[in-house]
């Protein structure tokens, strides 16, 4: 697992587009939306969190568009099946690198804005935590959905995926609003790390077993 | 001596075209399989067939335990945004890098070694290619599907005598080419 992390880390880092595109498009939506809003930033704190949880799930879906795609078109999936390697820890070790390169750093960039957005600094942990676990599902749904429409175009897999993704939406907006109303949300936030815990290698298994079928 | 691969009257269909009819042979060790037939008569999906990729409609492929299997397909996995050595780097180990880097002076290819490998050429893309799957160590079959498409005569020839010395040393090879072999082969028509 190790060695497969290794390799997916030296590719991501190397593929400067793969890393760079999400972060610079989490920036231009989180500062060119609330301008959109109101040029003064009089209104932008009441909807600050919301904007966060839909430039989350732009720029995860925009992460996580090929990363499956590349490896697949270049018959690099052949290769590890004919070897007797395992799809699923090569698609697993994506999924870790993904988490560790992009949403931790977007989680990082969160708090960023949310400093310059007057947001009370005592539930940055909190906002940091909350990012990065929506990050977490936003992911593994996308590369759930990008394993499923990977020979039909990526639009398929994200309109088969959109009923998942709706819940999360909803659920993670609503978790915002009560953090920006400063209640507790210590719960959820433990309900979220069991689930992510739960469903990175659960949605990586049923990837992997995906593409299988694909490359059959 | 037990046979590496056993194919047994495998038959596949794809969209009510029946493909492969009864193909059966086995493989040995120090042994070559050219597999012929026109473009679409199913050398590719016989070779998936053969790697377990594909599972046929009907018969078996049996293969001896822990087989050691390298394949080289129509695709290139090599990555274009990375330089030559640091793919070499990702597929081999320390040792298998130190052959392949000697392997690839040999096909003046070291100088490239820092290069972009979508900056090579597809003829220097394919060599270098190919050459990281000859030095894997303990490889005991080589599953080749036209290896020799975009290598100049002289390169063809080079690749030709290594995959001999290889089979000397006691690897087997199951090939597709519509380029003329020169090493000794059992020939498989389907």
């Amino acid at each position: 697992m190790i060695k497969y992390l290794s390799q997916e880390q030296t590719k991501l880092i190397y593929k400067s587009r793969a890393w760079l595109t999400p972060l610079i498009l989490f920036a231009l939506i989180m500062i060119a939306f609330p301008l959109s809003i109101d040029l003064f930033g009089k209104q932008t704190s009441d909807l600050f969190m919301i904007i966060i949880v839909i430039s989350l799930l732009l720029t995860n879906y925009l992460a996580i568009d090929d990363i499956l795609l590349e490896d697949y078109e270049d018959g690099s999936f052949e290769q590890f099946l004919t070897q007797n390697k395992s799809l699923f820890s090569s698609v697993l070790a994506k999924l870790i690198i993904l988490i560790i390169y992009k949403a931790l750093p977007l989680s990082l960039l969160t708090i960023l804005f949310a400093s310059v957005n007057n947001v009370d600094p005592f539930v940055f942990l909190d906002l940091f935590l909350i990012s990065f676990f929506c990050q977490i599902l936003f992911l593994n749904i996308f590369l759930f959905g990008s394993a499923l429409g990977i020979n039909k175009g990526g639009l398929l897999g994200l309109i088969v995926v959109m009923p998942i993704v709706f819940p999360v939406i909803i659920i993670f907006g609503q978790s915002m609003t009560l953090l920006q109303n400063n209640s507790s949300i210590d719960s959820f936030l433990l309900l979220s790390l069991g689930i992510s815990f739960l469903i990175t290698p659960m949605f990586s298994y049923l990837s992997s077993l995906i593409l299988k079928m694909h490359l059959e | 001596m037990s046979n590496l691969i056993e194919v047994d009257n495998v038959h596949y269909s794809i969209n009510e075209n029946n493909l492969i009819r009864g193909i059966s042979f086995g493989l040995k060790e120090n042994e070559i399989c050219h597999i012929q037939g026109v473009n679409g008569s199913g050398k590719t999906s016989l070779l998936k067939i053969i790697l377990g990729i594909v599972e046929p409609t009907k018969g078996e492929v049996h293969r001896k335990e822990n087989l050691k299997i390298q394949f080289h397909g129509h695709k290139l996995p090599f990555k274009g945004f990375l330089t030559l050595l640091q793919n070499l780097k990702l597929v081999l180990s320390e040792d298998e890098l130190i052959d392949a880097q000697k392997f690839l002076e040999e096909l003046d290819l070291h100088e490239k070694l820092n290069l972009r490998f979508s900056n090579l050429s597809f003829g220097q893309q394919k060599k270098s290619f190919f050459a990281s799957k000859l030095v894997i160590k303990n490889t005991q079959v080589f599953v080749l599907d036209e290896p020799f498409v975009g290598l100049d005569d002289s390169t063809t020839k080079f690749f030709q005598e290594k995959l001999q010395e290889r089979v000397n040393d006691g690897a087997a090879i199951i090939i597709t080419s519509h380029i003329p072999i020169s090493m000794p082969a059992k020939t498989i028509n389907i």
